[in-house]
């Protein structure tokens, strides 16, 4: 009698799905494991006792401060840019469409130096603006210009994605039952969308929390004034190792919060057409 | 009265219809799809707007390509169920009735009076606190009726209303819209392909084919060919 792997049909199915498992776990493993070696470079002890070190403080302050900005700016115009972008057809509106996603392929470096080439003082708006005693570059303005420059597509495609495929329907019947444009947006389409338009906000703010090289080339590193949370990991790397490790693991914990709040959402229906 | 004169260029062909639905009438809108049934409607309530014509409603002029008027779909007072009878969902029963009350300013008595006087119309008391997310198909057909009904509209247009609805809730809301037409002496226009709901409702038959008229009358007069239409 053949033992039953070694019959052909059945050591063909063990031997898949032996590749399959060995595929899922290194995947697994190679996305796992450095944030997981994060936690055991340091103990908790010494975790905790490092949230209070003011380099650690300042850059979280900041963070969360130039972050949550970045984000109500993006939400207050983005919102109804995505609107009427989506609702109505204009000339270059491919154009538009190709430079909202244009910052997500854009190295961020690259998108730090075009900040500066243009608002910074010899900048081609910024020498104008510097004759007034405005100076954008390496403030902490210039952290939320490039946060948002970076960010802002998260949350731009998400909303037009929305906006076009709710149904028609819903707002046609509004307006047939006699609702202004503006009550219609504010009762009908806004709170059909929310869950969406809200975890599109949700990974806008994620993206602009760890956002690094545009800040780095547009606003320099200047601590408590544009030093954020990714730039006090770069410099705690070559200075206090503690320090830095502490930061990744209070953005690890951030991200984390952010994947499930996300999940969460999107999981939740949209009444789409 | 309703005196619609409508023309409009559609990516297969034109449409050219002109009708008149009298008050407390029920005009039925038949034919194949793709006809222009719910162009029609969509012209009369503004949400398209025809290339030539006239859209009067009790002597009120909605839409004139000749003198350039266009009023906007949401001064025109027309109660329309839609395919889609877009149910808000994130709201309950009794706040989808409301929605167009008080888009309207209306008085906080007055809008409960006729929330509950719909909901009774409509046998759906007891759904007035559920979220509009939860109903069935046919509790949504009955609150967007009385959703559209509830604002006491110059016209009602209905775009095949009753698919959702089983049998005796058919009945039931049909003989409804009978009476709340008739009450409110208002012209009617109900778009179905069941030659059933055009006998049972209808005053009046208008038949399109690729957009122009191809009968008109009484729904027992409708000649047999007229009854195959494809749904």
């Amino acid at each position: 009698m053949t033992r039953w792997f070694l019959r052909p049909d059945n050591s063909r199915r063990t031997l898949a799905v032996i590749g399959a498992a060995f595929l899922i776990i290194v995947v697994t493993l190679y996305l796992a494991l450095p944030v997981a070696a994060l936690f055991f470079r340091i103990t908790p002890d010494l975790f905790f006792s490092s949230l209070s070190d003011p380099e650690v403080q300042s850059a979280l302050r900041l963070s969360l401060i130039t972050s949550i900005i970045s984000l109500g700016i993006v939400i207050l115009v983005g919102t109804p840019f995505a609107y009427f972008h989506s609702r109505t057809a204009y000339p270059g509106k491919m154009i538009v469409d190709t430079l909202i996603d244009l910052p997500l392929v854009l190295p961020p470096a690259v998108a730090g130096v075009a900040l500066l080439v243009l608002y910074g003082r010899v900048g081609f708006i910024g020498r104008y603006l510097n004759l007034f005693g405005i100076t954008l570059a390496f403030t902490t303005v210039a952290v939320i210009m490039a946060q948002i420059f970076v960010s802002s597509p998260f949350y731009l495609r998400q909303a037009k994605s929305l906006f076009e495929q709710l149904d028609p329907a819903y707002e046609h019947t509004a307006r047939t039952l006699g609702a202004s444009p503006l009550r219609i947006f504010a009762t009908i389409t806004i709170p059909l969308t929310a869950s969406g338009l809200v975890s599109g906000a949700v990974m806008t703010f994620g993206r602009a929390l760890g956002e690094f090289g545009a800040t780095i080339m547009f606003a320099g590193n200047l601590p408590g004034v544009t030093q954020t949370m990714p730039l006090a990991v770069y410099i705690g790397m070559e200075g206090n190792f503690i320090v830095g490790i502490t930061i990744s693991i209070l953005l690890v914990l951030i991200s984390f919060a952010i994947m499930i709040v996300v999940r969460f959402l999107a999981s939740r229906e949209v009444p789409l057409a | 009265m309703l005196e619609a004169d409508i023309h409009k260029q559609l990516r297969d062909f034109s449409l050219n219809v002109n009708f008149q639905v009298k008050p407390g009438e029920i005009l039925i809108l038949m034919g194949e799809n793709g006809s222009g049934k719910s162009t029609v409607l969509n012209s009369i309530s503004g949400l398209l707007t025809p290339d030539t014509g006239s859209v009067s409603l009790a002597g009120t002029l909605l839409f004139n390509s000749k003198h350039a008027i266009d009023m906007p779909v949401e001064d025109r007072n027309i109660g329309y169920v839609l395919q889609n009878p877009a149910v808000f969902p994130h709201l309950t029963v009794r706040e989808n009735i409301a929605y167009g009350l008080k888009a309207r300013h209306k008085a906080k008595d007055l809008v409960d009076t006729r929330i509950n006087h719909w909901l009774m119309v409509m046998e759906i008391e007891e759904l007035a606190q559920v979220k509009a997310s939860n109903l069935s198909g046919g509790q949504k057909q009955k609150v967007a009726l009385a959703r559209a009904l509830a604002i006491e509209p110059g016209l009602l247009m209905l775009d095949e209303p009753f698919t959702a609805l089983d049998t005796e809730s058919r009945q039931s809301v049909q003989e409804a819209v009978r009476t709340s037409v008739s009450d409110l002496q208002i012209p009617c226009l109900v778009v179905t392909h069941r030659v059933a709901d055009a006998n049972n409702l209808g005053d009046r038959v208008y038949i399109l084919h690729q957009g122009f008229n191809r009968w008109e009358g009484r729904p027992s007069d409708m000649p047999d060919g007229e009854m195959q239409l494809p749904a």
